[in-house]
């Protein structure tokens, strides 16, 4: 009996290295191909946000044009540290890939003083899309032009209340940025904090507040509802949702042009095949007439920048966001 | 009963040690511009230490009958918790897929099961059914040991 | 009414039966994800939301709503089967279904989670069909301040879940506002309690500590006694005609309970499910029964959730708000069709927006036609030797708190919460109020510095606003008729807390 069992045990063993070695093999023939498997793209933030709105985007079309699966794996936490972190230290095999933005790059690294790990050690790949931002009042406010806004809340800055859609995120520099370049004083006014975009915009709705700033996708409903106003936006020229709705620069305030973004970024130490498939296929994208108009509806316009342009846009907007929430006294 | 004070004087600790903690973060005060991270967080330990003197004063004059485990009882309990840790740990290491086939057979075990059959198939079965449904058509990333599952 | 015409227009549309398969799929689905507590119908939602590329906009809708429901659905199931919790809004359902389960009448109480769902939803339906446009306007005069009171009112429910020990209560439900403090200040961003880990930093997740305190901790209880009976025998498995009757009044309660509330964005349902408990046992006239297995405290919370979900949609097709992270998925489905949520959605699309309201409806018949029949062969499942079943439900609590992020850090949460709600049952101290605070804690401590940011630092916003103002009194008033009923009754009519 115990020889069988012997027997048994030696076969399995066996059995069992022959697999192991099958697989490793299979894998090492797998470098020359990307990709050989599915693709997980990280989201450093919980679904329904504007990140998972373009990594929605851009995973499907991916899919389609690399032959594999492009699956969005959600890991939020802690203002995306904890989902950026995980695809920073994973494998540089090209198969986990990070849906960047400025809040799980610049803004992230300027609002948070201690980051237990280096954010600037990671692969470029390429920025896909912006989110630009609107300024937004109630509808009924008396208030028309930023020029008003910027008025009123010098004149009487204890009494001007605006409201952030999250503690340090685009809303935040947005507005700190428009109302640092209109000369007015932050430590004066009241910011009333909201856990998000829609909260802050409710309370803009309800009158709470007086001034706010989000992204398009968020103040899409309630503006053709015709309960906010939209006072000005950050984009280059007019944005063809809202063509009555100024530019920063045409109402006067040029230095403002804060966006949102959101691109592709991955492990550091990528290798440049893989960097340059990614590479090509955003610039694809950009140029595919179907991908444009999906993205249009859903509020983001496609300006793809390649992995140096990238990288230098994000440096300095760190510097920029970096200036501004010291300012407003949020850098931790 | 003794565990009863015990417990109500940590709670006591606790509220201290929570009050220190958010001083550091501030406390501040109402007025505007002076808000800051500890005030709420005070507010908390500062109650905790209070109803935790409460609670000592009342489990000490009044001992409250607490179903304190018999020692073989408790044990069993921690064992399971122990097999349960175990299984955590090892996850990454060994897979999913066969932490939790041999998670199952010793749990089992441990809670009294005897029939041989019963447990090796729902131990087998069960880690199998998990790895498809919940690795493969929900996509939950559950690590693959060293056979590909 | 023009709303009738259209929705009868919408019916019509409703019962073809490619949108009929799309809402039983959607149902399905939303079914077992609400089941797993890691998963919810955000999740379930956006897994799903790929099929929009090659789904008419009306049937993919009407599937990704029918997922939100069934999530609802589905997570009273294990709840009143094993004490897990598979959403939120189902930790309450949790208090009194499991004590029933464990008596003998899980059937009766699956059943009426069913029916009790089934009248919420569809009664809440019924307000988003005529009453949406004006709800929706009249719920943006809540500004911070009346969220402040209506938290206050929510958290007075932990002086009746305290039961007779009111420190332990008020204890337990400090530590759960401790417990939500842990991790970013979520007004200035800074870290609280974190001791520089990462982890700690994005907050300890509310379900894993839920799984854990409920759900861990129970076994780790039955594991003593080796063998014991921890599920008596099913005596029944349908409620009797005259227990329906009798739940009428509860479930129209906890509709309106439920309903109001969820029209508020941000409001979450697990506050609103505690009040509709509370408001229950007030109203009962065996008050001590909550929490030892009375079937009010499964009707409540049930109907409550069901009718904040559809209350839910009245804000998210009216004006585009989202209240809850699902919807925010949804609302990004919409827009991916390039349907903006609004009065304009109404005018422009009525085809569309009835369909789906239409379909709303059947989905909730479809699922109480599904639920019932179930109730059997789910209250068989607890049927399994318990040396069998807590190790399957101790796996499932493993998946379970391991895809809420996709972090290992979630499941030692459920075990050490395991640990500690098994000394707390030992130490007599109660666990519902920890959960209570937890959820409510940063709501709270939210809304109170918004309100003071807003007012300058005075206080006297609170007073000055009519609907603050009621609330707070409604609350003060309530903690003292609780407290004032503690001192009248003998100790043995006290009602008991759950873990008793």
């Amino acid at each position: 009996m115990n020889t069988l069992r012997g027997i048994v045990k030696l076969i399995a063993i066996s059995f069992m290295a022959m697999i192991f070695f099958l697989v490793g093999t299979i894998q090492a023939m797998a470098v020359s191909e990307y990709p050989t498997k599915p693709i997980s793209l990280i989201v450093p933030a919980a679904p329904g946000g504007g990140m998972d709105v373009a990594a929605r985007l851009i995973s499907p079309y991916t899919a389609k044009v690399l032959g594999k699966p492009v699956n969005i794996v959600y890991r939020p936490g802690a203002s995306n540290t904890i989902g950026t972190l995980d695809v920073l230290t994973a494998p540089a095999d090209g198969y986990t890939l990070l849906m960047d933005a400025h809040s799980a790059s610049s803004l992230m690294a300027a609002a948070i003083a201690d980051l237990p790990f280096d954010w600037q050690k990671r692969t470029w790949i390429g920025r896909l899309c912006l989110d630009p931002v609107f300024y937004a009042v109630k509808s009924d406010s008396k208030w028309k032009t930023l020029a008003d806004i910027a008025a009123a809340a010098k004149k009487n800055p204890q009494e001007f209340t605006w409201g952030c859609g999250g503690a340090g995120g685009i809303s935040t520099i947005s507005l700190s940025t428009f109302l640092l370049a209109a000369g007015v004083s932050l430590s004066g006014t009241k910011r009333v904090v909201f856990t998000g975009g829609a909260p802050a915009l409710t309370a803009l709705a309800g009158g709470h507040i007086e001034f706010a700033a989000q992204q398009a996708s968020e103040v899409q409903s309630l503006a053709s509802a015709g309960k906010i106003r939209l006072i000005a936006t950050t984009l280059e020229k007019r944005s063809e949702d809202f063509p009555e709705v100024p530019t920063t620069k045409e109402a006067g305030f040029p230095q403002v042009t804060i966006t949102g973004w959101q691109g592709i970024s991955g492990p550091p130490g990528l290798p440049e095949h893989i960097v340059n498939v990614w590479v090509k296929t955003l610039k694809d994208a950009a140029s595919d007439p179907e991908f444009l108009d999906r993205a249009k509806k859903v509020g983001k316009v496609i300006s793809v920048l390649g992995p140096e342009a990238m990288k230098s846009m994000v440096m300095k907007q760190y510097e920029e966001y970096l200036y501004v929430l010291t300012q407003v006294g949020l850098r931790k | 009963m003794k565990a009863d004070v015990v417990a109500a004087l940590f709670v006591v600790f606790l509220g201290f040690f929570i009050s220190i903690m958010s001083i550091s973060l501030g406390v501040g005060s109402f007025e505007r511009d002076e808000e800051s991270s500890g005030m709420f967080p005070f507010a908390t330990g500062l109650g905790l230490f209070i109803c935790g003197l409460f609670q000592a004063l009342g489990s000490w004059r009044y001992p409250d009958l607490v179903s304190w485990p018999s020692c073989k009882g408790a044990l069993k309990a921690a064992e399971l918790l122990g097999i349960l840790i175990v299984y955590v740990i090892l996850f990454r290491g060994i897979g999913y897929t066969l932490a939790t086939a041999l998670f199952l057979l010793f749990s089992s075990l441990l809670l009294g099961a005897r029939n041989w059959w019963g447990i090796l198939s729902i131990s087998i079965g069960t880690a199998l059914l998990c790895w498809y449904i919940l690795g493969e058509m929900l996509g939950i990333p559950l690590s693959a040991g060293p056979f590909g599952f | 009414m023009i709303s009738i015409d259209f929705l009868l227009q919408g019916f019509g549309y409703a019962l073809n039966p490619f949108n009929l398969l799309m809402a039983f799929l959607g149902a399905i689905f939303g079914t077992l994800v609400g089941v797993l507590p890691g998963i919810g119908p955000t999740a379930g939602i956006a897994i799903l939301l790929p099929l929009t590329s090659w789904l008419n906009p009306t049937p993919a809708i009407i599937m990704l709503s029918g997922i939100y429901y069934g999530a609802m659905y589905g997570g009273s199931t294990t709840s009143i089967l094993v004490n897990v919790p598979g959403e939120v809004s189902s930790v309450v359902t949790a208090l009194d279904g499991y004590q029933l389960a464990k008596q003998g009448k899980a059937g009766v109480a699956l059943a009426m989670a069913a029916i009790s769902s089934f009248v919420g939803g569809t009664l809440g339906l019924i307000g988003l069909t005529f009453f949406a446009p004006p709800l929706a306007e009249a719920a943006l005069i809540f500004g911070p301040p009346e969220y402040f009171g209506l938290m206050c009112l929510a958290l007075s429910v932990v002086v009746s879940l305290a039961g007779r020990r009111l420190p332990k209560g008020l204890i337990s439900a400090g530590v759960g506002l401790f417990l939500g403090s842990i991790g970013q200040d979520p007004i200035l961003g800074n870290a609280r309690f974190t001791f520089g880990s990462l982890k700690l930093l994005g907050g300890i997740d509310f379900v894993a500590v839920v799984v854990g305190l409920f759900a861990v901790s129970e076994v780790m209880i039955n594991a003593e006694k080796v063998g014991a009976v921890v599920y008596q025998k099913i005596t029944r498995l349908y409620p009797t005609l005259q227990e329906l009757r009798q739940s009428l009044g509860a479930m129209l309660r906890s509709t309106l309970t439920g309903f109001f509330p969820s029209l508020l964005p941000g409001c979450a349902p697990g506050p609103i499910s505690f009040l509709a408990y509370d408001i229950e046992r007030r109203f009962s006239r065996h008050p001590e029964m909550f929490g030892k297995g009375a079937i009010e405290g499964v009707i409540a919370p049930e109907g409550a959730n069901n009718a904040a979900t559809s209350g839910g949609f009245v804000p998210m097709f009216s004006l585009g708000i989202p209240t809850s992270s699902a919807l925010a998925v949804l609302l990004s489905a919409l827009m991916i069709y390039g349907l903006k949520p609004g009065p304009m959605l109404f005018k422009e699309r009525p085809d569309f927006i009835w369909t789906v309201i239409a379909s709303m409806y059947i989905g909730n018949v479809m699922l109480l036609i599904l639920n019932l029949p179930l109730v059997g062969i789910w209250a068989r499942i607890i049927m399994i030797p318990y040396h069998y079943l807590a190790p399957l439900v101790l796996v499932f609590c493993f998946i379970g708190t391991f895809s809420i992020r996709n972090n290992l850090f979630d499941v030692w949460v459920a075990i050490l919460f395991g640990l500690i709600g098994y000394l707390m049952h030992k130490l007599k101290y109660p666990t519902a109020p920890l959960v209570l605070a937890m959820i409510l804690g940063p709501m709270l401590e939210q809304s109170v510095r918004q309100s003071l940011t807003i007012s300058g630092g005075s206080v006297y916003i609170f007073i000055s606003r009519p609907i603050a103002l009621g609330f707070l009194i409604l609350a003060t008033f309530a903690v003292i008729l609780s407290v004032w009923s503690r001192l009248r009754l003998k100790p043995s009519n006290l009602p008991q807390s759950g873990t008793d």
